[in-house]
């Protein structure tokens, strides 16, 4: 009886602790993905305003629709080297993993990032 | 706390199945590590894949733009210059890869195609699964005609 109060939880706890470094995996993979998807579209708007919205909903959109929940939000910063044909488009997609429901285990809060670069269209229309 | 305490001065004074509980534990620790140590190490090999396979077609579609200018202004059609091609490639890849890891193992330029190659080491950080390297390719293609956007 004494071994079962003490494996149950242990149990438990390695499952909750297996979703956790899951999660951190699937969004370490999502962010990568997501930047990769806001950098092309920030290299295909014309200017560099557009560019930075079309980034950010690019990226909001790819992980929402990956089912990577952050919290608060992910956090998306876009440069160029140059906002002109042939530059090149950084973009870092930083995601604070959600971990509300892993309490149990005291999930410690981690954050996965993901850069991407794009290189604008050289033979394109673009206002800096 | 007063339960915790209670349970453990309960475990203490019961020693039956000590030998179980203790031999339980540490296999069960080892395949915990060891279960943590593919989840970390094969989300780090899919990461690596993808940003492998993105950088390559990124460098790829830069590569692409190199086209022969004297030839399209004749009205000959789009066709790659190659030389400029495979430098452009080189060049973007250089900027997309840099602190990544990943170098560029291969660029083909053919006529109308630009084939980048990308390949990067990834070291496990748990010694549960191998390390490997990936390797990527991406391609893009010269495509003229294109007067519009949408639709």
């Amino acid at each position: 009886m004494a071994a079962m109060m003490i494996i149950v939880p242990l149990i438990m706890g390695v499952v909750l602790l297996f979703v956790f470094f899951g999660r951190q995996g699937a969004a370490a993979e999502g962010v990568t993905h997501a930047a990769h998807v806001a950098a092309v579209a920030a290299a295909h708007e014309r200017d560099p305003g557009s560019a930075q919205q079309a980034a950010r909903n690019a990226a909001t959109s790819t992980l929402s629709a990956a089912g990577t929940a952050c919290s608060g939000g992910p956090r998306v910063s876009i440069s160029a080297d140059q906002w002109a044909p042939g530059g090149v488009i950084t973009v870092t997609v930083v995601c604070t993993v959600d971990r509300s429901d892993l309490d149990a285990i005291g999930a410690p809060a981690r954050s996965a990032t993901g850069t991407s670069r794009a290189v604008i269209d050289r033979y394109r229309g673009f206002n800096p | 706390m007063t339960a915790a305490r209670g349970l453990l001065r309960r475990l203490r004074d019961d020693d039956r199945g000590s030998g179980f509980i203790g031999a339980f534990i540490v296999l069960f620790a080892v395949l915990t590590l060891g279960g943590v140590g593919v989840l970390v190490d094969s989300a780090r090999i899919v990461s690596a894949e993808r940003h492998a396979s993105s950088s390559a077609y990124e460098a790829a579609r830069a590569g692409a733009q190199a086209v022969q200018v004297v030839g399209a202004r004749d009205g000959g059609g789009a066709t790659i210059d190659a030389s400029g091609a495979r430098a452009a490639a080189l060049d973007a890849a250089n900027g997309l890869l840099s602190g990544s890891g990943a170098t560029v193992t291969n660029v083909t330029v053919t006529a109308d195609e630009v084939v980048v190659t990308v390949s990067r080491r990834v070291d496990p950080w748990f010694p549960v699964i191998s390390g490997r390297t990936v390797v990527e390719t991406g391609r893009a293609r010269i495509v003229t005609g294109i007067t519009q956007e949408g639709q």
